[in-house]
């Protein structure tokens, strides 16, 4: 008898040791679907750092593809009339092309939709201001602010909970064991794992990084880039790298541009997240990549195109205390040296992206 | 004389048994606080200050160190991380600049540091490398540090504005000394008096008087002759400024 005990004891263990990874014996609806996430291999492009991730929300492909979904389905508003690509579309660099975004109630916002374009390299806090830490915390906040998509995650996560598809693909990428465990930090997760994956660097300005030996500038580009980057040679000094330099052509930082006097001054910026009066009026340096698709400019969307986003540095800034020192002098730029730097700028333009499917709307 | 012998034998063994044991005690940690000054005042981004016959507002102060480690009393080092960014973008009141920069490390390990060793700046072995070369969640992935022209670090930037004519107005004169090239770091040792017992956290503070490093031939430097650095025929000015910097930080 003692030896059949032992027998069973064994034969129990190794049945148990040889359970295998890709039919783990789950309780729940969905234990019959196969969880095995397969890592999401972020594009790295040249001259640029390696996309960090949070630990507990590494992109996988089931994650992304998920993600994709939601980005662009509206049933995370109140009235299933919005999504996130209503504020963030492709043809426009992922903004709305509006100078600020209007949600289901049709209220005007006061600050213009930011692209998506390369955000996970974004550091330095997200939004004009920094006022959010990361892509998980700010996918939650739209769907519950009323002059956005106006809806409450309860009925939202119920909404999703009960959807014919959605469930499923929650369980590839998350591993959950029934509808009931799907929840909004999940859904923002997926979203924030979809936003990562929005990698655009093949404009001509790569190609001529890619390639330099058998890229050929125009010359009107090369001048511009001069002046950009403040190279001697340059027939003018702009100076733009100081703000706006790296691979992803932003510093990550807060700057005063000089935009308003500070008597007008109304929205009071970076001020509004640290509460130091020496950020006021401070907003991000935003990437230039793609400024040709993402217009209205500025934080308020006040200047309409980049000819006269152009126009302000050269000769519109306005001195006030905290303006960043390297525009305390008006860099008054003549019409021609204008065009040399809107040549420069439009070589950052990458419309590339636009015929893969991955950045479209899946569900046109 | 036996009974005296044993009571010798047993003090000698409670007492050396009581001697700390270095080895014996847990890690520590310890938190390392930068200050900058101005003279004889904490640095408040905004505030104005006489320098020479103008006022100044410093708008920026921020620096990399690297290397960071702590010698011990025999001289082994210990290191405490490979880079920081100290930056003093908060500073904007008194209180703020009170706080200081910090860094908090665990795990070191206990006993008797007379220095603590760092580069200011990046040493050699970072010569050639680029944001690329690091995770975007590093200081050295941030763009905002690196000079693409010169294809090397910025690893010190001070920006002020100066009152030149004294009228009030601070807006009309800047000066920006951006420290960077591929020499521009100095080896700086801070000598300490620093026990670590591994019973709780221990606080090390580092100051640097801004006003000693703008200087050349010990004179304060004229903002209106040398209003910046970023440019290949100021080298030598940020020789000057770096080796201002080696001798300046001091312990508290």
């Amino acid at each position: 008898m003692k030896k059949f005990y032992f027998l069973g004891l064994f034969a129990l263990s190794f049945i148990l040791s040889c359970g295998t990874d890709d039919e783990p014996i789950l309780p729940g609806e969905f234990s019959s679907i196969i969880y095995d996430p397969q890592m999401y291999d972020i594009p790295q492009p040249v001259g640029f750092s390696k996309m960090a991730q949070p630990a507990n929300n590494i992109a996988t492909v089931e994650g992304v593809n998920l993600g994709h979904l939601l980005f662009f389905d509206p049933i995370l508003s109140a009235d299933s009339t919005l999504s996130c690509s209503g504020c963030h579309l492709p043809e426009f660099g992922f903004t709305d092309g509006n100078p600020v975004s209007t949600g289901i109630t049709n209220i005007a916002g006061s600050r213009s939709s930011m692209s998506l374009i390369n955000i996970g390299y974004v550091s330095n806090g997200l939004f004009w201001d920094g006022g959010i830490n990361n892509l998980e915390a700010q996918a939650l906040m739209p769907v519950e602010d009323p002059i956005e998509m106006a809806a409450s995650w309860p009925n939202i996560v119920e909404r999703i909970r009960n959807h014919d598809v959605y469930p499923e693909l929650f369980r590839k990428a998350f591993g959950i064991e029934s509808r009931s465990d799907i929840d909004k930090f999940m859904v923002a997760k997926a979203i924030a794992q979809y936003e990562r994956s929005i990698v655009s660097a093949n404009s001509r300005y790569d190609q001529f990084l890619n390639d330099d030996s058998n890229f050929e500038f125009e010359d009107e580009e090369f001048e511009g880039l001069l002046m950009f980057f403040d190279e001697p040679t340059a027939s003018a000094d702009a100076e733009c790298f100081h703000c706006h330099g790296g691979a992803n052509f932003s510093s990550n930082e807060f700057f005063n541009n000089g935009l308003d006097a500070p008597e007008d001054l109304v929205d009071f910026g970076r001020e509004n997240v640290t509460g130091n009066e020496v950020d006021r009026g401070k907003f991000r340096a935003i990437s230039l990549r793609n400024l040709e698709l993402t217009g209205p400019y500025m934080h308020d969307g006040r200047i309409l195109d980049l000819e006269s986003v152009v126009d302000f540095y050269s000769d519109s800034v306005h001195i006030t205390g905290n303006l960043d020192v390297n525009l305390s002098e008006p860099i008054n730029l003549n019409e021609e040296e204008k065009e040399y730097l809107l040549a420069f700028l439009k070589m950052l333009t990458d419309t590339s992206y636009l015929s893969d499917p991955h950045f479209l709307n899946p569900f046109e | 004389m036996k009974n005296i012998s044993l009571y010798t034998l047993f003090i000698v063994l409670i007492f050396g048994s009581c001697t700390p044991d270095e080895s014996s005690m847990p890690d520590s940690d310890l938190t390392v606080k930068f200050k900058s000054f101005y003279g004889s005042e904490l640095l408040v981004l905004g505030k104005t200050y006489n320098y020479l016959d103008y006022e100044v507002n410093f708008d920026k102060f921020k620096y990399i160190i690297s290397n960071v480690e702590l010698i011990d009393e025999n001289n082994a080092l210990h290191a405490l991380s490979d880079v920081e960014l100290i930056d003093f973008k908060d500073s904007s009141s008194e209180d703020e600049a009170a706080k200081g920069i910090t860094f908090s490390y665990s795990g070191v390990p206990s006993g008797t540091y007379k220095a603590i060793r760092f580069d200011f700046g990046l040493g050699s072995e970072y010569i050639g490398k680029t944001p690329a070369d690091y995770s975007s969640d590093e200081v050295l992935a941030q763009s905002e540090l690196f000079w693409d022209s010169w294809g090397n670090y910025i690893i010190g930037k001070l920006e002020a504005r100066f009152d030149s004519n004294n009228d009030g107005n601070f807006l009309d004169e800047t000066f920006q000394y951006h420290l960077g090239g591929d020499d521009a770091f100095r080896t700086v040792e801070v000598p300490i008096d620093l026990n670590l017992l591994g019973d709780g956290l221990t606080e090390l503070e580092l100051s640097l008087d801004i006003s000693d490093i703008v200087r050349l031939d010990n004179s304060l430097i004229d903002p209106a002759v040398y209003s910046e650095t970023h440019s290949p025929e100021f080298n030598w000015l940020i020789d000057e400024l770096l080796d201002n910097i080696q001798t300046l930080f001091t312990a508290n």
